[in-house]
């Protein structure tokens, strides 16, 4: 699951004891994929984990090996929005690695299924985080989550 | 890590570790030594000030890696945690994490709220703290108390190799969720 509250937050009103949240619903997938080394768009390195640039891919940011879960994965996440939203369309997630995918047939099933069945137009991306995790992952080099949700507006009574 | 300075000076007042550090509270909850090399857990949203009481309220992002723990076994304090803190001394006075074990970014993105509610009768002053994860969590401002009961209830294990995922999470049993909380696929 992705969604809930985000930076909007929320407002309050004390005469009615009302509570106004912009509330979101999103689909995700997560995947888990083996990768080749130099093929990450993003390490994860201990510390900071979106400056590649800044530590080689096999040394911390103090210079010293990383430990030996040192290997190369990386997260694929599916994400859908419903009722048209496109605001990753901004250069500023191009720039993250958000990528348009064109209809819903392009999720994998069975998930495509119930994205067409929920959404009423669904707009998808991806995104692609690579980290380095345990050794112990190149013996199940995939296994795969999956999370939905859309967005909304709702009220919630607080008192 | 967060800081606090004084508006005129810019002096640095105080600071709190968000990951705490070897022998503060809730070190041990970042195993083998996991506290000394994750990043994140940073205070993403704005604070919340209750300044006639003199507390803030820190809501807590994720930690690196977003979406896998296996190299920061445990809870990960204080992740994906609301805490309150003295605002003069930078000391904590209650905390509450929503996530063990963050695996989703299901932080608090969100400056919580100060809220007066009248509940059975009795007016409280009252924080809300709202997650990724669709609760609006409520305590006490002061003592942190839930206003109304949140259980830690059993929830599934990761099958991603080299993950630990917590056993039980925080479930509030009031407001109602306010965004969908499963997905049924069909095939």
């Amino acid at each position: 699951m992705m969604g809930g509250a985000n930076w909007g937050g929320a407002a309050f009103n004390p005469e009615t004891g009302v509570l106004y949240i912009r509330a979101e619903n999103r689909i995700n997938v997560f995947k888990l994929e083996k990768t080749e080394p130099g093929l990450a768009e993003v390490d994860y390195l201990p510390d900071n984990m979106y400056q590649p640039e800044a530590v080689p891919h096999s040394h911390t940011s103090e210079g010293e090996d990383l430990p030996e879960w040192a290997g190369i994965y990386k997260w694929r996440r599916f994400q859908v929005l419903c009722h048209r939203q496109r605001e990753w369309e901004n250069p500023l997630w191009s720039r993250l690695g958000w990528r348009w995918l064109r209809e819903p047939n392009d999720l994998p099933d069975p998930l495509g299924s119930s994205v067409r069945g929920h959404c009423d137009r669904p707009w998808i991306g991806y995104q692609t985080h690579c980290l380095r995790a345990t050794s112990t992952l190149t013996d199940r080099p995939e296994s795969q989550t999956v999370s939905l949700c859309s967005f909304v507006t709702i009220l919630l009574d607080a008192g | 890590m967060s800081r606090l300075s004084t508006s005129a000076s810019g002096k640095r007042m105080w600071s709190f570790h968000t990951i705490p550090q070897e022998g503060e509270y809730g070190n041990e909850t970042w195993e083998d030594g996991s506290w000394s090399y994750t990043g994140s857990t940073n205070v993403w949203g704005p604070f919340t000030a209750d300044a006639k009481r003199g507390l803030v309220y820190l809501p807590v992002s994720t930690p690196n890696s977003d979406f896998y723990g296996g190299h920061r076994k445990g809870d990960n304090l204080f992740a994906e945690s609301i805490v309150c803190l003295d605002a003069n001394t930078g000391k904590r006075v209650w905390h509450f994490q929503t996530v063990h074990h963050g695996l989703w970014d299901h932080d608090l993105p969100a400056p919580p709220n100060l809220v007066t509610i009248q509940v059975k009768g009795k007016m409280i002053d009252a924080v809300v703290a709202l997650g990724k994860t669709g609760f609006a969590y409520v305590f006490d401002r002061v003592t942190g108390e839930p206003v109304w009961p949140i259980e830690e209830r059993p929830v599934p294990e990761s099958d991603v190799p080299g993950e630990q995922t917590s056993p039980t999470q925080p479930f509030p049993t009031k407001p109602p969720p306010f965004s969908r909380q499963g997905l049924r696929l069909m095939t």
